[in-house]
């Protein structure tokens, strides 16, 4: 084949060129550590990264969802774990003011005792969240949910769960249903201040069952927190283990294998080397240098 | 018998024959670099013998003359080039326009509209923890509005690009007129060349030349003719014939591939003018996509925003913005609400406006699992990457013919080259033969001269 000088030197340079552009291809992969730098490197790689960083991030939000609801039941429980302790000091006082032998003066301590608890009581019922939300009045977070009215303990919340994504598809409830038992712990302790007061004997009959009653459903209610706490937890663990799945294979996709990549580039060198040598080589022959003018 | 001078004239023959070939040569060498140039080669011929008479009748031979300059050019390469080079022109506009729409969305990475879909949808789901809280509700003003502008930016940035392509489409067709006028005026000067028993190598090499680029911008078919002129036509277009060039049509349609005039249409098949329409189709239904996925979103978010009571207590407000029910505004002026805008207090977290009720908020955060009807079942985020795996299939499927179709102009390039280009090397060699032919003939003169002067000598 006829060599002409353009072709010699067109193919010089165009070897040259496509050498370069795959040394620096590969430099730039090394140096970043992605294989897909832009859409058109591996346009399916890239949509299944998008959505599994999708999945991802979506997970980093749940996690911060369940944070939050956290610390809103572990609160709960800590007031229900107060409200628990006072209620069992009200059965004991009840159950020494069953006791006939128990003198009237006695009597009235324990009732300014009682008073003392149940403001305690209404105190635990009006707990607030990190955010100055009132935990215990359902959906109505930014009113005292108990107050003591001249009727009585009055509820001022509603009865709807305040609920978080906890993942894709699934809710948890945050919110603690405590109306009930603050309602009916604060009835039994003012049952039994006015049994004090009055007819002694109906302690034992009402007012310790009912105190009983009270203690049984706090139990029940910290049996349902401890639960979603649990549940928290495991979801928590869950996406934790599912974001290190997902950056294992968002980084199969898009990351390089870097030994590999080190391999190719040092070839990749190597050829671009060899180019350039073989053209300057070329360059320099030229029937011009033998002719003696 | 032969004139005595015979030897001077024969040697003064082959003495310009030389020189001739030594300028032909210097002509290559000065043109090594020219584009489209093909190398000349000198076709040397015996002149005609004369006859003398001795015992019988003898010819004697008269020494050289140049028969022709011809240019090396291969007419098949030629052809085989036309036809390539028009599919070369579309992949190459096409790939090029391409890669320009895949830097618009900043995929992948933190600030492309996937990411901004999957904060505005943590957001709400950050907002149903949180609903007493301000700034929950503030991070989902922030997270729609930066998705927001996110899609109106990448639109408005698709529609410019698709105006640069409208603008290069009308470029294009005044540079194929242009083409077609310098090869008619070529074609003129070659015919009377020719007519006049010239054979015009540099002028053919520029019509070439030019051809080769019409070629690149409009599929033609030429028709090469005696004379070494030709006859361009595109479809049913004639562009250039002996008459003159005509203009084609300035009136075009990317959507159907064609020009008009008014009265009849013509196909456009390749060619660069086939890549930009076929970009600008492209363009069009990126944005098109985009419409879809502001105006999905629009009517999702919107309908379930509608139906909460925001902390103000008042209901029926919609979170993005919308003129119209069904809303059809598309992707250009996508926005929130004014309402949303001004104040993040009127967006809703819940159905009843309760500061703990984050309900609405998390039915609107579950909508990013939820596939839509308004797209094809499919959910946001997987439409939006389906869109985006579309625009990089498409740029790499153009930019693998670009390399194909660019391998084989290359390779034709390169046996054109083979056959027509300059090689130094061999043209230093024919400097030398010239030179040293020029030598002999010269020595040749000096021997005739003497024996002339010999003869001379011999009468005084």
């Amino acid at each position: 084949m006829r060599i002409s000088t353009p072709y010699q030197y067109g193919t010089y340079s165009s070897d040259v060129a496509r050498a370069q552009e795959r040394y620096i291809g590969l430099q730039r992969q090394v140096s970043s550590g992605k294989r897909i730098n832009s859409l058109s490197d591996d346009p399916l790689g890239m949509a299944n990264v998008l959505s599994l960083r999708h999945l991802q991030d979506g997970l980093a939000q749940y996690e911060k969802n369940l944070t939050a609801a956290k610390g809103q039941l572990g609160l709960a429980e800590a007031s229900m774990g107060e409200a628990h302790t006072l209620l069992r000091r009200s059965y004991e006082l009840a159950v020494s003011g069953a006791n006939g032998a128990t003198d009237p003066k006695a009597r009235l301590a324990m009732v300014s005792e009682l008073n003392e608890i149940q403001k305690r009581l209404v105190d635990l019922g009006n707990t607030q969240g990190a955010n100055g939300q009132y935990l215990f009045g359902g959906q109505i977070t930014d009113q005292k949910p108990f107050t003591v009215e001249t009727t009585g303990l009055v509820y001022n919340g509603d009865d709807f769960d305040r609920s978080v994504e906890a993942a894709p598809g699934e809710i948890l409830v945050a919110s603690v249903p405590a109306r009930q038992v603050i309602t009916e712990a604060y009835a039994a302790i003012e049952s039994l201040k006015s049994h004090l007061q009055g007819d002694h004997n109906a302690i034992s009959g009402v007012d310790i069952p009912a105190l009983q009653a009270s203690l049984d459903s706090i139990n029940g209610l910290r049996g349902v927190i401890g639960a979603r706490l649990g549940s928290v937890d495991q979801w928590m663990n869950d996406h934790a283990r599912r974001r290190d799945e997902l950056s294992a294979s968002i980084s199969d996709i898009e990351e390089v294998d870097i030994t590999e990549a080190i391999v190719q580039y040092q070839m990749a060198e190597t050829a671009y080397t060899a180019a350039l040598q073989v053209a300057s080589q070329g360059f320099r022959l030229s029937l011009m240098d033998f002719i003696q003018g | 018998m032969p004139s005595p001078f015979h030897g001077i004239e024969l040697a003064s023959r082959a003495l310009r024959a030389f020189q001739r070939g030594l300028d032909v040569t210097g002509h290559n060498m000065a043109n090594v670099n020219t584009r489209g140039y093909s190398r000349q080669a000198v076709d040397f011929v015996q002149t005609d013998p004369t006859t003398f008479y001795g015992s019988r009748s003898i010819s004697l031979g008269t020494g050289v003359s140049i028969a022709s300059v011809n240019r090396v050019r291969d007419i098949f390469l030629d052809n085989r080039m036309i036809a390539a080079s028009a599919d070369q022109g579309r992949y190459a506009t096409l790939s090029a326009n391409l890669s320009q729409v895949e830097p618009l969305f900043n995929e992948p990475g933190s600030n492309g509209i996937s990411s901004a879909l999957t904060a505005f949808f943590n957001a709400w789901s950050g907002l149903a923890s949180n609903p007493n809280e301000p700034a929950a509700r503030m991070a989902v003003q922030q997270a729609g509005d930066t998705l927001a502008t996110r899609i109106r930016t990448a639109y408005r940035d698709l529609r410019d690009l698709q105006s640069q392509l409208n603008g290069g489409m009308s470029e294009t067709l005044t540079e194929v007129d242009r083409l077609s006028a310098q090869i008619y005026e070529l074609n003129k000067e070659i015919r009377a060349r020719t007519v006049a028993g010239e054979n015009p190598g540099d002028l053919l090499d520029q019509r070439d030349l030019a051809l080769d680029n019409l070629s690149q911008l409009v599929d033609v078919s030429v028709v090469r003719k005696n004379d070494g002129t030709v006859g361009i036509s595109m479809n049913s277009i004639t562009l250039v014939d002996d008459v003159g060039s005509y203009a084609v049509p300035k009136t075009f349609d990317p959507t159907t591939y064609t020009v008009t005039d008014g009265t009849s249409t013509f196909r456009i098949d390749s060619g660069r003018m086939y890549g930009l329409m076929e970009a600008s189709n492209r363009v069009t239904s990126y944005m098109g996509e985009l419409d879809t996925l502001a105006n999905s979103l629009r009517t999702e978010i919107n309908t379930a925003h509608m139906s909460g009571t925001n902390a103000n207590g008042t209901t029926g407000i919609r979170f993005f913005n919308d003129t119209l029910t069904p809303p059809q505004n598309g992707a250009f002026d996508f926005n929130l609400s004014a309402e949303v805008r001004s104040d993040f207090r009127n967006i809703a977290a819940g159905a009843t406006g309760s500061a703990g009720d984050g309900g609405l908020a998390l039915a609107i955060s579950q909508l990013r699992d939820q596939p839509s009807s308004l797209l094809g079942s499919k959910k946001f985020t997987d439409f939006f990457s389906e869109i985006l795996s579309g625009i990089g299939r498409d740029a790499l499927d153009a930019k693998t013919s670009m390399e194909t179709q660019g391998s084989i102009v290359s390779q034709i390039d390169m046996q054109r080259q083979s056959i027509s280009g300059v090689s130094i090397d061999e043209e230093m060699a024919n400097m030398l033969k010239f030179q040293r032919s020029y030598q002999a003939a010269a020595k040749a003169l000096a021997i005739f001269d003497e024996v002339t002067e010999e003869l001379i000598a011999m009468v005084r």
